[in-house]
């Protein structure tokens, strides 16, 4: 099912984007495009990352949290067969 | 950006979730036709470095096609455009840094330091419709390419081993791909040289013959793509002035001796295969070839999505890397 969604343009503010829009050969492929490409890269902002520091840093302060190496969390987590991990990650090299 | 790219003498699969794309592998001058109603056209023509028309608009509309079936295309321009083509298909980012994973065939992996020392580096390219593109390939692991398939059906996302029964066992691979067929045998991962080979014969050949019997017996039916002769030899019938052509016959004379050569190499290879736990057969073939595959080897089975399976492979292979 097609959906139609209009949306306003300033001709002078928005110039930028009337012009790249008048070179595309489909306007709207070209727009789903855009907004996919925005949403792959996940819409964090800087905003995000200082208020997700900001509550590991309480949880710190807290003793809720307790810092762990990286290398530990990753053999924890990936319960694998050694010899098996290790062919894999060699593989290529 | 993680990208996992396999570039075939007929198609260029790559993915980087939860993108993926396919086109065909060719390249050819840059025309277009003068007068087209679907302008939502599959048409990729990159403005710089070269001035060229890629896959199927190139198949279509190029009066001029350069095909590579050499092994030296990985150093030409033609594996260049194809590689470009990829990733401005993947990505509209106007700089972006890539971690590639990416495959050779069996028989020509010892040349994967040319690609090694082709790919890293700065590529700065245009596609049109979009803005000047700068890529920066920063990691690039180049590994045989129907382990692509097995690591699909092996790690998941994160690129973890998922399938312990795949990464612990004695697994033998079928990629049958448009040109070549690589035969892989991994025990534990590990790749068993002397039981991996090549073979060269591939889907395109029986997309070939099967053209040319409908071109012979069938007047018209030239005008049909590779792909609608695919989905006619998968169906075993095609439609002919508005009537079904059973094509049973034809399509198992053509099958038959691409089975029996490669199974000839796999035998050769794996005896009746009773050693391996498992047969993957993946590629743009798989479905084609599987029942006669299965007919010897018992243990046989198409992965999932076999025609993407390598490149998703080496996505979730660069998943991996990139989080170790």
């Amino acid at each position: 099912m097609k959906i139609t969604r209009s949306f306003t343009l300033d001709s002078e503010a928005d110039g930028d984007i009337i012009r790249w829009l008048n070179r595309q050969d489909n306007a709207s492929a070209a727009i789903r495009k855009a907004i996919r490409d925005h949403l792959e890269r996940g819409g964090v902002t800087l905003v995000d990352v200082y208020q997700a520091v900001k509550s590991l840093e309480r949880q710190l302060q807290a003793g809720g949290a307790t810092a762990v190496p990286t290398s530990a969390l990753v053999e924890e987590e990936w319960n694998e067969p050694p010899d098996a991990a290790a062919a894999l990650d060699a593989l290529g090299t | 950006m993680n990208v996992g790219l396999d570039v075939g003498y007929s198609a260029v699969k790559a993915v980087s979730k939860p993108y993926r794309i396919s086109f065909p592998s060719v390249v050819g001058t840059p025309d277009k036709a003068r007068f087209e109603l679907n302008s939502s056209n599959r048409s990729i023509v990159l403005m710089q470095p070269d001035h060229v028309q890629v896959g199927e608009g190139a198949v279509t509309q190029s009066r001029f096609v350069r095909p590579r079936e050499d092994r030296d295309w990985i150093e030409g321009q033609e594996w260049y455009n194809l590689f470009l083509a990829a990733v401005t298909g993947l990505t509209a980012a106007k700089q972006v840094e890539l971690y590639i994973v990416t495959g050779l065939p069996v028989a020509f992996y010892s040349d994967r330091e040319t690609l090694i020392e082709r790919l890293p580096g700065d590529h700065r390219c245009q596609r049109e419709g979009q803005y000047v593109q700068e890529f920066r390939v920063t990691h690039c692991r180049v590994i045989p390419q129907p382990f692509g398939a097995l690591l699909a059906a092996t790690l998941d996302d994160d690129g973890r081993i998922t399938n312990e029964a795949l990464a612990t066992g004695a697994v033998g691979v079928i990629d049958i791909g448009g040109k070549t067929t690589n035969l892989l045998s991994v025990n534990r991962l590990s790749e068993i040289s002397r039981e991996t080979a090549s073979v060269n014969v591939g889907a395109w050949d029986v997309v070939r013959a099967v053209s040319s019997w409908l071109d012979d017996n069938y007047p018209g039916l030239e005008e049909l793509r590779p792909h609608q002769v695919t989905d006619a030899i998968i169906s075993r019938q095609v439609r002919y002035y508005g009537k079904s052509v059973d094509l049973t016959a034809v399509v198992q004379d053509t099958l038959e001796p691409l089975a029996d050569q490669v199974l000839a190499e796999a035998t050769r290879l794996w005896n009746n295969g009773a050693t391996l736990d498992a047969i993957l057969v993946s590629g743009g073939g798989a479905l084609l070839l599987s029942p006669y595959i299965g007919r010897h080897f018992r243990h046989a089975r198409v992965v999932d999505d076999p025609v993407f399976a390598n490149a998703l492979g080496f996505w979730r292979f660069g998943q991996r890397l990139t989080r170790r």
